[in-house]
């Protein structure tokens, strides 16, 4: 898949080149060439495959945590936390400057990087002081939706107030892509979202505990305070971090864990987390290749395949589970 | 005499903000000897649940201390608790991936390390769990697909994998039909008289409980707790006074005991009435097979206020007692 999303393009280019390319024997090749394949092919693949490994964890992390199969990384309230800070900088320098410069530019894409994850960091936070003073997981739960739905709602505001210009600009924010990652920050988002995915690693055990419910978990030894709180911080990290730089991308952290439990028809997390790394970036993969099919020149949003490929599949899977369990019996 | 769990001015109840702690009942002094099925019973509200929540240290206590196996339960890391005392609660596990075996396994989490790998033992100790609660051919079945009665069952070799002294059960036999109740007791009564674990119980199946349990708790209300053989709390008229109701349930027919282990002798019992048909009762919870004549070589003759315990014509005791009396029988046996 990864193979398929650096050959793949508007513009062919010989595979073989690509590898020359790649394992830097780049002589002969013309450098418009060497620029596609590392700039943006390359880089483009390794965000999609990091960000829907991430995302994908992110939402097993919360679908175990709340016990609640329909969970994911957006319930919390996070990403319209992220759709908020860039709604706000995109108002803000609109009607500053009356332009819209937001886009344009390092200094643009920056910008709307920090603001996305400012806002869903400012969420996080709120959520993190907020589960040491509800009583049960769930109460958590419906806050983050209530959040979700004040951050929505300021959004609109904004969007009423705002310039055309700024309100497309954010539009295609929110369709989500893998391409707003350049060269010089990739190194840097691919250790931020990997080290969160190696802490969630580790979270095997804590997590299958919780499986069984919070009291028969703190009867094991489990001191559930402290794990929701480190579950919930992983989860919301990875989810800031990558909407911050690929928008908010949906149904690949909702999708992936049934996917995962129902290929090897087990809850057991130290398969399980694997399991959902690998079929996250493969995921990902697959629909930032089907959106730069032919055709579409790289201009569908990576939202509309995610959910057109994930909302049938997780449906699938629904019935197809209830027809093989009533058979076991 | 130590006991495994002791219980000394202890106040249950729940904390209200403003108010601090609210104490459901006077505080509780009892204790649990090893190796006893302790039945505790009571009537809705009376603080069964909130009890056994504190025992296991899921609820905090609002004052007075627990001493398990010597030590203060404060004391106790979250680890050395989980290796003392297991819980079967009436909360469901409903993960539909998650298989009878998955579930059994996690009570050896208190004994992997950090990643929860298994070791042979703890392998070992899974498969005795299932096989002695009789969840062996069920190993592979998602929990969720089980009768409420397999699922306890379930829970229960959960419990036994975790290898704890003390097994703390809350109502684990409601929502049962009548053999999967007698099949979980059964269970139950095993567990304590043969693999020495100490059980608690909560249930507000009297019957079930009077005809299992080694020692009942009685909880009402705002009431002091008290303590006791189930057939002396009967006849005492304690009971009912707990449940506000004295007629809440039949003296029991010889046709109804349950006989859950036979392993002592014949022994007959002279008499009639009330007193007469509760001493049947405690001598079948304890394992005694009832004569039908008195030609046996053990007799009790019921009186009209006292017991006499004649063995091979020679009188052994004569007591007004009915724990005095069985615990003669028991010497006189052992």
């Amino acid at each position: 898949m990864f193979v398929l999303n650096l050959v793949s393009g508007s513009l062919m280019i010989p595979v073989a080149d690509i590898f020359a390319v790649l394992s830097g024997h780049a002589e002969g090749i013309s450098e418009s060439t060497v620029t596609i394949v590392m700039d943006f092919r390359f880089t483009q693949a390794v965000t999609a495959a990091v960000s829907g490994a991430g995302l994908a964890i992110a939402g097993l992390l919360m679908q175990t945590l709340f016990r609640n199969p329909l969970a994911d990384p957006s319930i919390l309230g996070i990403s319209s936390g992220a759709s908020l800070g860039v709604a706000i900088l995109l108002m803000l320098t609109g009607s500053a400057t009356g332009s819209v410069l937001v886009l344009s530019g390092i200094w643009g894409s920056l910008g709307l990087t920090t603001a996305a994850f400012l806002g869903a960091m400012l969420v996080l936070l709120v959520i993190l002081f907020t589960s040491h003073r509800v009583g049960h997981i769930v109460s958590l739960l419906i806050i983050g939706i209530m959040i979700s739905y004040i951050g929505g709602a300021l959004v609109g505001f904004i969007k009423y107030y705002s310039q055309k210009e700024d309100v497309y600009a954010f539009v295609l924010w929110g369709m989500g892509s893998f391409s707003n990652v350049g060269k010089s920050t990739l190194a840097f988002y691919s250790f931020s979202v990997l080290g969160g995915i190696a802490i969630s690693l580790l979270l095997a055990k804590p997590l299958n505990m919780i499986l069984l419910g919070e009291r028969y978990a703190a009867n094991l030894g489990l001191s559930v305070r402290r794990n929701q709180w480190i579950i919930l911080f992983v989860s919301g990290y990875l989810t800031a971090m990558i909407t911050a730089f690929a928008g908010p991308i949906a149904f690949i952290g909702l999708a992936v864990p049934h996917i995962a439990r129902n290929l090897f028809r087990t809850s057991e997390h130290r398969l399980l987390l694997p399991t959902v790394v690998l079929t996250g970036a493969i995921l990902a993969l697959f629909c930032n290749w089907v959106a730069r099919l032919p055709g579409f020149d790289g201009n569908l949003p990576i939202n509309a395949v995610t959910a057109l490929l994930g909302a049938p599949m997780v449906i699938w899977i629904i019935i197809r589970r209830r027809d093989t369990y009533q058979n076991d019996t | 005499m130590s006991y495994i769990v002791d219980i000394q001015n202890l106040e249950i109840g729940y904390f209200k903000s403003g108010e601090g702690g609210i104490p459901l009942l006077p505080p509780l002094n009892l204790s649990l000897n090893s190796g006893s099925l302790v039945g505790l019973i009571g009537a809705n509200g009376s603080g069964k649940s909130t009890l056994l929540r504190t025992l296991s240290g899921l609820a905090s206590p609002l004052s007075g201390n627990i001493f398990i196996q010597g030590k203060n339960a404060r004391d106790l890391t979250l680890d050395q608790k989980a290796k003392s005392i297991s819980v079967v609660l009436t909360d469901t596990v409903s993960d539909p991936y998650l298989r009878v075996v998955d579930v059994v396994s996690m009570g050896r989490y208190p004994y992997t390390g950090f990643l929860g790998r298994l070791s042979p033992a703890d392998k070992q100790q899974i498969n005795m769990g299932m096989e002695v609660a009789g969840v062996s051919a069920l190993r592979h079945r998602p929990i969720t697909q089980l009768s409420d009665g397999e699922r306890q069952k379930v829970m229960i070799a959960k419990a036994i994998a975790q290898d704890t002294p003390i097994i703390l059960l809350d109502e684990p036999a409601a929502f049962l039909d009548y053999p999967s109740k007698i099949d979980l007791m059964s269970l139950l009564v095993r567990l304590a008289h043969h693999e020495k674990k100490t059980i608690l119980l909560s249930s507000h199946d009297l019957e079930l409980v009077l005809k299992s349990a080694d020692r009942i708790w009685l909880l009402g209300k705002g009431m002091q707790a008290v303590e006791g053989m189930p057939e002396k709390l009967v006849l005492s008229g304690l009971i009912g006074s707990y449940f506000n109701n004295t007629q809440l349930f039949e003296e029991p027919d010889d046709l109804d005991l349950v006989q859950w282990n036979s392993d002592k002798q014949v022994i007959f019992v002279a008499g009639s009435g009330s007193r007469a048909k509760w001493l049947k009762h405690a001598l079948v919870r304890l394992g005694w097979r009832l004569g039908k004549s008195n030609e046996h070589a053990q007799i009790i003759y019921v009186k009209e206020i006292h017991y006499e315990y004649v063995k091979s014509d020679k009188l052994i005791i004569q007591t007004a007692d009915i724990e005095d009396l069985l615990q003669a029988l028991g010497a006189e046996n052992c």
